[in-house]
Protein backbone atom coordinates (compact mmCIF):
# COMPACT_ATOMS: atom_id res chain seq x y z
CA UNK A 1 0.00 0.00 0.00
CA UNK A 2 2.62 2.15 0.54
CA UNK A 3 4.34 1.24 -2.26
CA UNK A 4 1.02 2.03 -4.52
CA UNK A 5 0.41 5.61 -2.68
CA UNK A 6 4.60 6.40 -3.72
CA UNK A 7 3.70 5.62 -7.12
CA UNK A 8 0.40 7.92 -7.50
CA UNK A 9 2.68 10.93 -5.81
CA UNK A 10 5.22 10.54 -8.22
CA UNK A 11 3.32 9.91 -11.01
CA UNK A 12 0.85 12.89 -9.95
CA UNK A 13 4.16 15.03 -9.57
CA UNK A 14 5.08 14.06 -13.46
CA UNK A 15 1.54 14.59 -14.90
CA UNK A 16 1.37 18.06 -13.10
CA UNK A 17 4.95 19.08 -14.44
CA UNK A 18 4.64 17.50 -17.77
CA UNK A 19 1.05 19.05 -18.50
CA UNK A 20 1.72 22.25 -17.12
CA UNK A 21 4.99 22.05 -19.50
CA UNK A 22 3.13 20.98 -22.55
CA UNK A 23 0.57 23.43 -22.11
CA UNK A 24 3.02 26.12 -22.38
CA UNK A 25 5.36 24.67 -24.67
CA UNK A 26 2.51 24.19 -27.17
CA UNK A 27 0.95 28.04 -26.91
CA UNK A 28 4.91 29.39 -27.50
CA UNK A 29 5.64 30.09 -23.79
CA UNK A 30 9.27 29.10 -24.05
CA UNK A 31 9.79 30.84 -20.43
CA UNK A 32 8.20 28.73 -18.65
CA UNK A 33 11.09 26.19 -18.73
CA UNK A 34 12.75 27.72 -15.44
CA UNK A 35 9.82 27.79 -13.72
CA UNK A 36 9.09 24.53 -14.54
CA UNK A 37 12.05 23.37 -13.14
CA UNK A 38 11.72 26.04 -9.95
CA UNK A 39 8.30 23.98 -9.15
CA UNK A 40 9.88 21.00 -9.44
CA UNK A 41 12.75 21.79 -7.01
CA UNK A 42 10.29 23.25 -4.80
CA UNK A 43 8.18 20.11 -4.94
CA UNK A 44 11.20 17.70 -4.25
CA UNK A 45 11.67 20.19 -0.93
CA UNK A 46 8.07 19.78 -0.02
CA UNK A 47 8.05 16.03 -0.34
CA UNK A 48 11.43 16.37 1.78
CA UNK A 49 10.13 18.50 4.12
CA UNK A 50 6.41 17.67 4.69
CA UNK A 51 4.68 20.61 6.60
CA UNK A 52 1.69 22.16 5.65
CA UNK A 53 3.18 25.34 4.88
CA UNK A 54 5.27 24.16 2.35
CA UNK A 55 3.38 21.74 0.45
CA UNK A 56 0.48 24.10 0.38
CA UNK A 57 2.76 27.15 -1.21
CA UNK A 58 3.41 24.75 -3.94
CA UNK A 59 0.05 24.07 -4.85
CA UNK A 60 -0.58 27.49 -4.83
CA UNK A 61 2.38 28.37 -7.24
CA UNK A 62 0.77 25.11 -9.20
CA UNK A 63 -2.89 26.97 -9.41
CA UNK A 64 -1.45 30.43 -10.35
CA UNK A 65 0.30 29.15 -13.06
CA UNK A 66 -2.44 27.19 -14.03
CA UNK A 67 -4.49 30.61 -13.86
CA UNK A 68 -2.05 32.40 -15.86
CA UNK A 69 -2.10 29.78 -18.45
CA UNK A 70 -6.05 29.99 -18.63
CA UNK A 71 -5.70 33.99 -18.84
CA UNK A 72 -2.77 33.37 -21.61
CA UNK A 73 -5.26 31.40 -23.43
CA UNK A 74 -2.95 28.58 -23.00
CA UNK A 75 -4.94 24.51 -23.11
CA UNK A 76 -7.49 24.52 -20.31
CA UNK A 77 -7.63 21.05 -20.36
CA UNK A 78 -3.84 20.49 -19.78
CA UNK A 79 -4.42 23.56 -17.27
CA UNK A 80 -6.94 21.44 -15.30
CA UNK A 81 -5.19 18.19 -15.58
CA UNK A 82 -1.95 20.16 -14.36
CA UNK A 83 -3.86 21.94 -11.20
CA UNK A 84 -5.78 18.61 -9.95
CA UNK A 85 -2.43 16.27 -10.49
CA UNK A 86 -0.59 18.93 -8.00
CA UNK A 87 -3.75 18.76 -5.93
CA UNK A 88 -3.42 15.08 -5.73
CA UNK A 89 0.45 15.19 -5.22
CA UNK A 90 -0.32 18.02 -1.90
CA UNK A 91 -2.69 15.55 -0.22
CA UNK A 92 -0.23 12.83 -0.43
CA UNK A 93 2.22 14.70 0.79
CA UNK A 94 0.59 15.73 4.03
CA UNK A 95 -0.82 11.72 4.36
CA UNK A 96 2.63 10.53 4.53
CA UNK A 97 3.57 13.64 6.98
CA UNK A 98 0.89 11.98 9.65
CA UNK A 99 2.88 10.47 12.37
CA UNK A 100 1.11 6.53 11.87
CA UNK A 101 1.49 3.57 14.30
CA UNK A 102 5.11 2.01 13.95
CA UNK A 103 4.64 -1.26 11.71
CA UNK A 104 2.58 -1.79 8.82
CA UNK A 105 -0.25 -3.34 10.14
CA UNK A 106 -3.58 -3.96 9.18
CA UNK A 107 -5.35 -1.54 10.01
CA UNK A 108 -2.35 1.04 8.54
CA UNK A 109 -2.81 -0.42 5.40
CA UNK A 110 -6.96 -0.21 5.88
CA UNK A 111 -6.33 3.59 6.88
CA UNK A 112 -4.12 4.06 3.83
CA UNK A 113 -6.74 2.10 1.64
CA UNK A 114 -9.60 4.22 2.52
CA UNK A 115 -7.54 7.64 1.63
CA UNK A 116 -6.49 6.42 -1.91
CA UNK A 117 -10.17 5.37 -2.45
CA UNK A 118 -11.61 8.97 -1.39
CA UNK A 119 -8.92 10.83 -2.87
CA UNK A 120 -9.63 8.99 -6.21
CA UNK A 121 -12.81 9.63 -6.03
CA UNK A 122 -13.12 12.76 -4.99
CA UNK A 123 -10.14 13.57 -8.03
CA UNK A 124 -11.99 11.37 -10.46
CA UNK A 125 -15.32 13.78 -10.04
CA UNK A 126 -13.45 16.61 -9.71
CA UNK A 127 -11.82 16.51 -13.17
CA UNK A 128 -14.63 15.87 -14.40
CA UNK A 129 -16.30 17.61 -13.76
CA UNK A 130 -14.09 20.25 -14.73
CA UNK A 131 -13.52 18.81 -18.05
CA UNK A 132 -16.88 18.51 -18.95
CA UNK A 133 -17.39 22.25 -17.80
CA UNK A 134 -14.43 23.19 -19.86
CA UNK A 135 -16.67 22.39 -23.00
CA UNK A 136 -19.05 25.28 -22.40
CA UNK A 137 -18.82 28.58 -22.70
CA UNK A 138 -21.17 31.34 -20.64
CA UNK A 139 -20.84 34.45 -21.15
CA UNK A 140 -22.83 35.82 -17.50
CA UNK A 141 -23.02 39.49 -16.38
CA UNK A 142 -20.53 39.71 -13.06
CA UNK A 143 -23.38 40.30 -10.44
CA UNK A 144 -24.86 36.93 -11.95
CA UNK A 145 -21.17 35.17 -11.15
CA UNK A 146 -20.81 36.65 -7.88
CA UNK A 147 -24.52 35.64 -7.28
CA UNK A 148 -23.86 31.97 -8.36
CA UNK A 149 -21.10 31.69 -6.47
CA UNK A 150 -22.49 33.02 -3.22
CA UNK A 151 -25.23 30.43 -3.88
CA UNK A 152 -22.60 27.71 -4.23
CA UNK A 153 -20.60 28.45 -1.12
CA UNK A 154 -23.67 28.98 0.62
CA UNK A 155 -24.75 25.15 -0.54
CA UNK A 156 -21.39 23.48 0.07
CA UNK A 157 -21.76 25.25 3.85
CA UNK A 158 -25.24 24.20 4.88
CA UNK A 159 -24.56 20.48 3.09
CA UNK A 160 -21.62 20.36 5.06
CA UNK A 161 -22.88 21.03 8.46
CA UNK A 162 -26.04 18.75 7.33
CA UNK A 163 -23.84 16.38 7.27
CA UNK A 164 -21.20 16.63 9.65
CA UNK A 165 -24.08 17.86 12.31
CA UNK A 166 -22.09 20.66 13.67
CA UNK A 167 -22.38 24.45 13.68
CA UNK A 168 -20.32 26.80 12.62
CA UNK B 1 -13.26 25.19 -13.11
CA UNK B 2 -9.74 24.66 -11.58
CA UNK B 3 -11.67 24.72 -7.83
CA UNK B 4 -14.02 21.64 -8.45
CA UNK B 5 -11.59 18.96 -8.43
CA UNK B 6 -10.63 21.34 -4.66
CA UNK B 7 -14.66 21.32 -3.95
CA UNK B 8 -15.36 17.28 -4.80
CA UNK B 9 -12.27 16.76 -2.80
CA UNK B 10 -14.10 18.98 0.29
CA UNK B 11 -17.85 17.30 -0.53
CA UNK B 12 -16.33 14.10 -0.62
CA UNK B 13 -14.57 14.74 2.79
CA UNK B 14 -17.85 16.09 4.09
CA UNK B 15 -19.89 13.05 3.16
CA UNK B 16 -17.60 10.58 5.10
CA UNK B 17 -17.14 13.04 7.75
CA UNK B 18 -18.02 10.92 11.48
CA UNK B 19 -21.27 11.83 13.47
CA UNK B 20 -20.60 9.30 16.12
CA UNK B 21 -17.53 7.96 18.67
CA UNK B 22 -18.79 4.62 20.06
CA UNK B 23 -15.55 3.68 21.27
CA UNK B 24 -14.96 1.74 24.69
CA UNK B 25 -11.45 2.02 26.40
CA UNK B 26 -9.89 -0.25 29.42
CA UNK B 27 -6.97 0.05 30.82
CA UNK B 28 -4.34 -2.40 32.65
CA UNK B 29 -1.36 -1.18 34.73
CA UNK B 30 0.89 -4.16 35.45
CA UNK B 31 1.03 -3.17 39.35
CA UNK B 32 -1.31 -0.93 41.26
CA UNK B 33 1.74 0.55 43.09
CA UNK B 34 4.93 0.45 42.26
CA UNK B 35 9.09 1.94 43.56
CA UNK B 36 10.02 5.36 42.13
CA UNK B 37 11.58 4.82 38.64
CA UNK B 38 10.53 1.23 38.25
CA UNK B 39 9.86 0.23 34.87
CA UNK B 40 6.20 -0.38 34.53
CA UNK B 41 3.55 -1.27 31.63
CA UNK B 42 0.86 0.00 30.33
CA UNK B 43 -2.13 -1.72 28.50
CA UNK B 44 -5.10 0.07 27.05
CA UNK B 45 -7.60 -1.85 24.98
CA UNK B 46 -9.80 0.10 22.27
CA UNK B 47 -13.36 -1.14 21.25
CA UNK B 48 -14.76 0.20 18.37
CA UNK B 49 -18.64 -0.62 18.86
CA UNK B 50 -20.42 1.87 16.44
CA UNK B 51 -19.37 2.13 12.97
CA UNK B 52 -15.97 2.32 11.01
CA UNK B 53 -13.91 4.79 11.97
CA UNK B 54 -11.80 6.10 9.44
CA UNK B 55 -8.35 8.32 10.44
CA UNK B 56 -8.66 7.15 14.12
CA UNK B 57 -6.30 8.92 16.46
CA UNK B 58 -6.02 7.34 19.63
CA UNK B 59 -3.99 9.10 22.14
CA UNK B 60 -2.35 8.95 25.98
CA UNK B 61 -1.21 12.09 27.22
CA UNK B 62 1.50 11.14 29.58
CA UNK B 63 1.22 13.33 33.07
CA UNK B 64 4.39 15.15 34.41
CA UNK B 65 6.34 13.28 36.18
CA UNK B 66 6.17 10.23 33.74
CA UNK B 67 8.86 9.15 31.54
CA UNK B 68 8.15 6.83 28.55
CA UNK B 69 10.49 4.27 27.88
CA UNK B 70 9.25 2.59 25.04
CA UNK B 71 6.18 1.50 23.20
CA UNK B 72 3.37 3.82 21.73
CA UNK B 73 1.32 6.03 23.11
CA UNK B 74 -0.89 7.26 19.88
CA UNK B 75 -1.91 5.35 17.25
CA UNK B 76 -3.62 6.73 13.51
CA UNK B 77 -5.38 3.49 11.82
CA UNK B 78 -8.80 2.52 10.59
CA UNK B 79 -10.70 0.54 12.89
CA UNK B 80 -13.91 -1.26 11.53
CA UNK B 81 -17.16 -2.01 13.64
CA UNK B 82 -16.03 -4.07 16.76
CA UNK B 83 -12.52 -4.40 16.12
CA UNK B 84 -10.44 -3.38 18.52
CA UNK B 85 -6.54 -2.31 19.22
CA UNK B 86 -4.18 -2.07 21.79
CA UNK B 87 -1.83 1.07 22.93
CA UNK B 88 1.24 -0.51 25.04
CA UNK B 89 3.93 1.81 26.55
CA UNK B 90 6.40 1.21 29.44
CA UNK B 91 7.70 4.05 31.32
CA UNK B 92 8.32 4.75 34.83
CA UNK B 93 7.65 7.95 37.03
CA UNK B 94 8.44 10.11 39.58
CA UNK B 95 7.10 9.64 43.54
CA UNK B 96 3.72 10.53 43.58
CA UNK B 97 0.00 9.27 43.09
CA UNK B 98 -1.14 8.98 39.43
CA UNK B 99 -4.70 8.92 38.09
CA UNK B 100 -5.79 8.74 34.66
CA UNK B 101 -9.34 9.43 33.49
CA UNK B 102 -9.45 8.56 29.90
CA UNK B 103 -7.94 8.80 26.42
CA UNK B 104 -8.15 11.20 23.87
CA UNK B 105 -9.66 9.63 20.92
CA UNK B 106 -10.29 11.69 17.78
CA UNK B 107 -11.67 10.12 14.10
CA UNK B 108 -12.15 12.44 11.06
CA UNK B 109 -13.41 11.03 7.13
CA UNK B 110 -10.53 9.55 4.93
CA UNK B 111 -9.10 12.57 4.18
CA UNK B 112 -8.70 13.89 7.08
CA UNK B 113 -10.80 16.90 7.12
CA UNK B 114 -13.94 16.86 9.16
CA UNK B 115 -12.95 15.15 12.86
CA UNK B 116 -14.39 14.64 15.74
CA UNK B 117 -13.15 13.95 19.13
CA UNK B 118 -13.41 13.79 22.81
CA UNK B 119 -12.50 12.25 26.03
CA UNK B 120 -12.83 7.70 26.34
CA UNK B 121 -13.06 6.70 30.17
CA UNK B 122 -10.57 4.47 30.58
CA UNK B 123 -9.80 5.28 34.40
CA UNK B 124 -6.37 3.79 36.50
CA UNK B 125 -4.67 4.68 39.19
CA UNK B 126 -1.02 4.21 40.08
CA UNK B 127 0.80 4.42 43.78
CA UNK B 128 4.98 5.08 42.86
CA UNK B 129 6.38 4.84 46.05
CA UNK B 130 9.66 6.82 47.01
CA UNK B 131 12.83 4.98 45.50
CA UNK B 132 14.44 2.46 47.43
CA UNK B 133 17.84 3.58 50.09
CA UNK B 134 20.15 0.96 50.83
CA UNK B 135 20.15 1.15 55.06
CA UNK B 136 20.64 -2.18 56.33
CA UNK B 137 20.79 -1.90 59.99
CA UNK B 138 20.40 1.27 62.59
CA UNK B 139 22.53 0.37 65.35
CA UNK B 140 20.48 2.94 67.18
CA UNK B 141 19.79 1.53 70.73
CA UNK B 142 17.29 4.06 72.46
CA UNK B 143 17.25 4.78 75.94
CA UNK B 144 13.42 3.45 76.46
CA UNK B 145 11.87 0.70 75.40
CA UNK B 146 8.81 -1.22 74.94
CA UNK B 147 7.59 -4.35 76.93
CA UNK B 148 7.85 -6.90 74.04
CA UNK B 149 10.31 -8.60 72.66
CA UNK B 150 12.35 -7.31 69.92
CA UNK B 151 15.93 -6.61 68.70
CA UNK B 152 17.28 -3.78 70.95
CA UNK B 153 19.30 -4.47 74.52
CA UNK B 154 16.67 -3.13 77.31
CA UNK B 155 19.31 -2.90 80.06
CA UNK B 156 17.34 -5.16 82.17
CA UNK B 157 18.03 -8.68 82.55
CA UNK B 158 15.81 -11.14 80.78
CA UNK B 159 15.69 -13.60 78.01
CA UNK B 160 17.85 -12.60 74.93
CA UNK B 161 21.00 -13.67 73.70
CA UNK B 162 23.80 -11.12 75.48
CA UNK B 163 25.21 -11.78 78.59
CA UNK B 164 24.05 -9.97 81.30
CA UNK B 165 25.18 -11.07 84.71
CA UNK B 166 24.65 -14.01 87.33
CA UNK B 167 22.53 -14.49 90.29
CA UNK B 168 21.66 -17.36 92.83
CA UNK B 169 19.78 -19.93 91.23
CA UNK B 170 16.10 -19.68 91.91
CA UNK B 171 13.62 -22.65 91.80
CA UNK B 172 12.22 -22.70 88.26
CA UNK B 173 15.59 -21.84 86.08
CA UNK B 174 16.27 -23.88 83.15
CA UNK B 175 19.67 -25.60 84.15
CA UNK B 176 20.89 -25.08 80.81
CA UNK B 177 21.25 -21.47 82.31
CA UNK B 178 23.52 -23.07 85.22
CA UNK B 179 26.79 -21.37 85.59
CA UNK B 180 28.72 -24.68 86.67
CA UNK B 181 32.41 -22.82 86.93
CA UNK B 182 30.63 -20.97 89.56
CA UNK B 183 29.07 -23.61 91.14
CA UNK B 184 32.57 -25.66 91.45
CA UNK B 185 34.15 -22.75 93.06
CA UNK B 186 31.20 -22.20 95.25
CA UNK B 187 30.07 -25.73 96.53
CA UNK B 188 26.57 -25.84 97.77
CA UNK B 189 25.90 -23.30 96.01
CA UNK B 190 24.33 -22.79 92.44
CA UNK B 191 24.37 -19.74 90.07
CA UNK B 192 22.26 -19.02 87.07
CA UNK B 193 23.44 -16.96 83.53
CA UNK B 194 21.18 -13.93 83.11
CA UNK B 195 21.01 -12.47 79.56
CA UNK B 196 19.90 -9.09 78.91
CA UNK B 197 16.54 -8.89 77.72
CA UNK B 198 15.96 -7.41 74.42
CA UNK B 199 12.84 -5.21 73.79
CA UNK B 200 11.27 -3.19 70.67
CA UNK B 201 11.24 0.37 71.13
CA UNK B 202 8.80 3.37 69.69
CA UNK B 203 10.45 5.36 67.09
CA UNK B 204 8.86 8.77 65.85
CA UNK B 205 9.65 10.07 62.36
CA UNK B 206 9.21 13.91 61.71
CA UNK B 207 9.78 14.98 58.50
CA UNK B 208 10.44 18.40 57.73
CA UNK B 209 8.87 19.26 54.25
CA UNK B 210 8.64 23.57 54.55
CA UNK B 211 9.82 25.65 52.19
CA UNK B 212 12.65 28.04 54.05
CA UNK B 213 14.46 29.49 51.59
CA UNK B 214 13.86 30.91 47.95
CA UNK B 215 16.33 27.96 46.50
CA UNK B 216 13.21 25.58 45.40
CA UNK B 217 15.57 23.23 43.55
CA UNK B 218 17.85 22.44 45.98
CA UNK B 219 14.90 22.35 48.70
CA UNK B 220 12.98 19.81 46.62
CA UNK B 221 16.18 17.44 45.88
CA UNK B 222 17.04 17.55 49.85
CA UNK B 223 13.32 16.12 50.22
CA UNK B 224 13.44 13.64 48.10
CA UNK B 225 16.62 12.38 49.83
CA UNK B 226 14.62 12.84 52.92
CA UNK B 227 11.95 11.03 51.73
CA UNK B 228 13.68 8.03 50.24
CA UNK B 229 15.55 8.22 53.77
CA UNK B 230 12.41 8.50 56.19
CA UNK B 231 10.90 5.43 53.85
CA UNK B 232 14.09 3.19 54.17
CA UNK B 233 14.69 3.81 57.91
CA UNK B 234 10.61 2.73 58.58
CA UNK B 235 11.06 -0.60 56.44
CA UNK B 236 13.66 -1.67 58.60
CA UNK B 237 12.35 -0.27 61.74
CA UNK B 238 9.16 -2.05 61.30
CA UNK B 239 11.42 -5.40 59.86
CA UNK B 240 12.90 -5.27 63.22
CA UNK B 241 9.69 -5.11 65.14
CA UNK B 242 9.52 -1.60 66.22
CA UNK B 243 6.12 1.15 66.66
CA UNK B 244 6.70 3.35 64.48
CA UNK B 245 4.53 6.75 63.90
CA UNK B 246 5.14 9.61 61.43
CA UNK B 247 4.63 12.94 60.88
CA UNK B 248 5.33 14.80 57.78
CA UNK B 249 5.51 18.91 58.30
CA UNK B 250 4.36 19.75 55.00
CA UNK B 251 1.10 20.71 52.72
CA UNK B 252 -0.96 18.67 53.61
CA UNK B 253 0.20 17.99 57.26
CA UNK B 254 0.41 14.21 56.84
CA UNK B 255 0.05 12.02 60.36
CA UNK B 256 0.19 8.23 60.92
CA UNK B 257 -0.33 6.77 64.76
CA UNK B 258 2.23 4.47 66.18
CA UNK B 259 1.79 1.03 64.55
CA UNK B 260 3.71 -1.96 64.07
CA UNK B 261 4.04 -4.34 61.32
CA UNK B 262 3.05 -4.75 57.33
CA UNK B 263 0.05 -2.48 57.17
CA UNK B 264 2.01 0.46 59.22
CA UNK B 265 4.50 -0.17 56.79
CA UNK B 266 2.17 0.43 53.81
CA UNK B 267 0.21 2.83 55.30
CA UNK B 268 3.40 5.01 55.75
CA UNK B 269 4.92 4.31 52.58
CA UNK B 270 1.85 5.25 50.69
CA UNK B 271 1.12 9.01 52.99
CA UNK B 272 4.90 9.54 52.03
CA UNK B 273 4.40 9.08 48.05
CA UNK B 274 1.73 11.62 48.30
CA UNK B 275 3.81 14.32 50.81
CA UNK B 276 4.41 17.60 49.30
CA UNK B 277 6.18 20.75 50.49
CA UNK B 278 4.47 23.80 51.90
CA UNK B 279 5.07 26.85 53.15
CA UNK B 280 4.35 29.30 55.86
CA UNK B 281 4.46 25.88 58.24
CA UNK B 282 5.79 27.18 61.92
CA UNK B 283 8.33 24.33 63.24
CA UNK B 284 6.70 24.90 66.51
CA UNK B 285 3.41 23.48 65.69
CA UNK B 286 5.23 19.85 66.58
CA UNK B 287 4.07 20.51 70.11
CA UNK B 288 0.87 20.67 70.08
CA UNK B 289 0.55 17.10 68.26
CA UNK B 290 -1.13 15.05 70.59
CA UNK B 291 1.35 12.66 72.66
CA UNK B 292 -0.35 9.50 71.32
CA UNK B 293 1.42 10.42 67.97
CA UNK B 294 5.16 10.29 69.75
CA UNK B 295 4.46 8.65 72.87
CA UNK B 296 6.11 9.57 76.11
CA UNK B 297 10.03 8.92 75.68
CA UNK B 298 10.19 7.85 72.64
CA UNK B 299 12.49 7.60 70.32
CA UNK B 300 12.34 11.15 67.47
CA UNK B 301 13.88 10.74 64.59
CA UNK B 302 13.77 14.20 62.43
CA UNK B 303 15.10 15.07 59.01
CA UNK B 304 15.17 18.60 58.23
CA UNK B 305 17.27 21.10 56.86
CA UNK B 306 17.53 23.12 59.89
CA UNK B 307 16.65 26.68 60.40
CA UNK B 308 17.84 29.36 62.96
CA UNK B 309 13.90 29.60 64.55
CA UNK B 310 13.44 25.56 64.71
CA UNK B 311 16.06 25.90 68.12
CA UNK B 312 13.56 26.50 70.29
CA UNK B 313 11.09 23.45 69.47
CA UNK B 314 14.18 20.92 69.21
CA UNK B 315 14.71 22.00 73.12
CA UNK B 316 11.10 21.79 74.24
CA UNK B 317 11.11 18.31 72.63
CA UNK B 318 14.16 17.43 75.10
CA UNK B 319 12.59 18.62 77.85
CA UNK B 320 9.62 16.81 76.94
CA UNK B 321 11.49 13.81 77.64
CA UNK B 322 12.15 12.75 73.95
CA UNK B 323 15.14 11.53 72.51
CA UNK B 324 15.86 13.87 69.44
CA UNK B 325 18.41 12.55 67.03
CA UNK B 326 18.45 14.84 63.73
CA UNK B 327 19.41 13.86 60.06
CA UNK B 328 19.87 17.13 58.74
CA UNK B 329 20.74 16.71 54.60
CA UNK B 330 23.42 19.21 53.94
CA UNK B 331 21.87 22.23 52.42
CA UNK B 332 24.77 24.07 51.97
CA UNK B 333 27.28 21.54 50.80
CA UNK B 334 23.89 20.68 48.22
CA UNK B 335 24.16 24.04 46.59
CA UNK B 336 27.98 25.26 46.69
CA UNK B 337 28.67 22.18 44.34
CA UNK B 338 26.24 23.74 41.88
CA UNK B 339 27.78 27.49 42.57
CA UNK B 340 30.09 28.98 39.80
CA UNK B 341 33.25 29.06 41.14
CA UNK B 342 34.46 32.89 42.37
CA UNK B 343 35.71 34.47 45.32
CA UNK B 344 31.99 35.72 46.35
CA UNK B 345 30.42 32.52 46.38
CA UNK B 346 33.65 30.95 48.20
CA UNK B 347 33.03 33.50 50.42
CA UNK B 348 28.96 32.97 51.00
CA UNK B 349 29.22 29.60 51.45
CA UNK B 350 32.42 29.49 54.12
CA UNK B 351 29.48 31.87 56.06
CA UNK B 352 26.82 29.93 55.34
CA UNK B 353 28.49 26.97 56.54
CA UNK B 354 29.93 28.58 59.39
CA UNK B 355 26.09 29.24 60.23
CA UNK B 356 25.31 25.91 60.09
CA UNK B 357 28.25 24.49 62.18
CA UNK B 358 26.88 26.85 64.46
CA UNK B 359 23.72 26.02 64.98
CA UNK B 360 24.98 22.13 65.18
CA UNK B 361 26.78 22.87 67.86
CA UNK B 362 23.55 24.63 69.51
CA UNK B 363 21.73 21.83 69.08
CA UNK B 364 24.57 19.33 70.42
CA UNK B 365 24.48 21.52 73.59
CA UNK B 366 20.88 20.54 73.97
CA UNK B 367 21.24 17.33 73.63
CA UNK B 368 19.91 16.85 70.69
CA UNK B 369 21.87 14.12 68.33
CA UNK B 370 23.00 15.06 64.90
CA UNK B 371 23.73 13.64 61.96
CA UNK B 372 24.56 16.18 59.22
CA UNK B 373 24.40 14.45 55.96
CA UNK B 374 25.71 15.03 52.85
CA UNK B 375 23.52 13.88 50.42
CA UNK B 376 25.86 12.41 48.01
CA UNK B 377 26.98 9.82 50.50
CA UNK B 378 25.41 6.65 52.05
CA UNK B 379 23.26 7.98 54.66
CA UNK B 380 23.62 4.68 56.32
CA UNK B 381 27.49 5.15 56.93
CA UNK B 382 26.68 8.13 58.27
CA UNK B 383 23.81 7.07 60.87
CA UNK B 384 26.02 3.89 61.64
CA UNK B 385 28.49 5.97 62.89
CA UNK B 386 26.54 8.23 64.44
CA UNK B 387 24.68 5.26 66.39
CA UNK B 388 27.77 3.72 67.28
CA UNK B 389 29.38 7.13 69.11
CA UNK B 390 26.10 7.39 70.83
CA UNK B 391 25.97 3.97 72.34
CA UNK B 392 29.64 3.98 73.09
CA UNK B 393 28.92 7.39 75.16
CA UNK B 394 26.12 5.91 76.91
CA UNK B 395 27.95 2.54 77.66
CA UNK B 396 31.07 4.68 79.13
Amino acid sequence: MLKLRTTILYSSLIISTVSMGSGYLLAGYWQIVPVLLLMVFLWIIAKAQPTFWAASSVLVGNIILAGVGITSKVSLEFMIVASTAAFVSWDLILFSRDKLSDGLSEAKIALERQHLKSLGLAISIGLMLALVSSTFDFQLAFGAVVLLVLIAFGGLVFGMQYVTKKKL
Amino acid sequence: MLTFPILAYLVTGAIQAPTELNVHAMRQIDKPSVRAHEPLNTRINIENQGSALNNLLIEELLKPGITLLGGQIFQKLFLDKGYGTQLTYRFKAARGEYSWSGIRVRASDPLGLFDLGRDISSPGELLVLPAAMDIRSTALIPRHTLPASGPIPARLAGTGTDFWGVREYRAGDSFQRLNWRLAARYPGKLFSNEFERQQIADYGLILDARRLTNSFETEASLFEFSIQAVAALTEILLKEGNRVSMLVLGKPIISVFPGLGKKQLNSIMRKLSRANQGTFLPFSKLEYFPTRLFPSRSQIIIFSSLSDGDLPTYARLVALGYEVLLISPDPVAYEAKKLSKNDLNALAVRAARAERIVMLKRLLKLGVNVVDWQVDQPLATNLHNTALRLNHRRNA
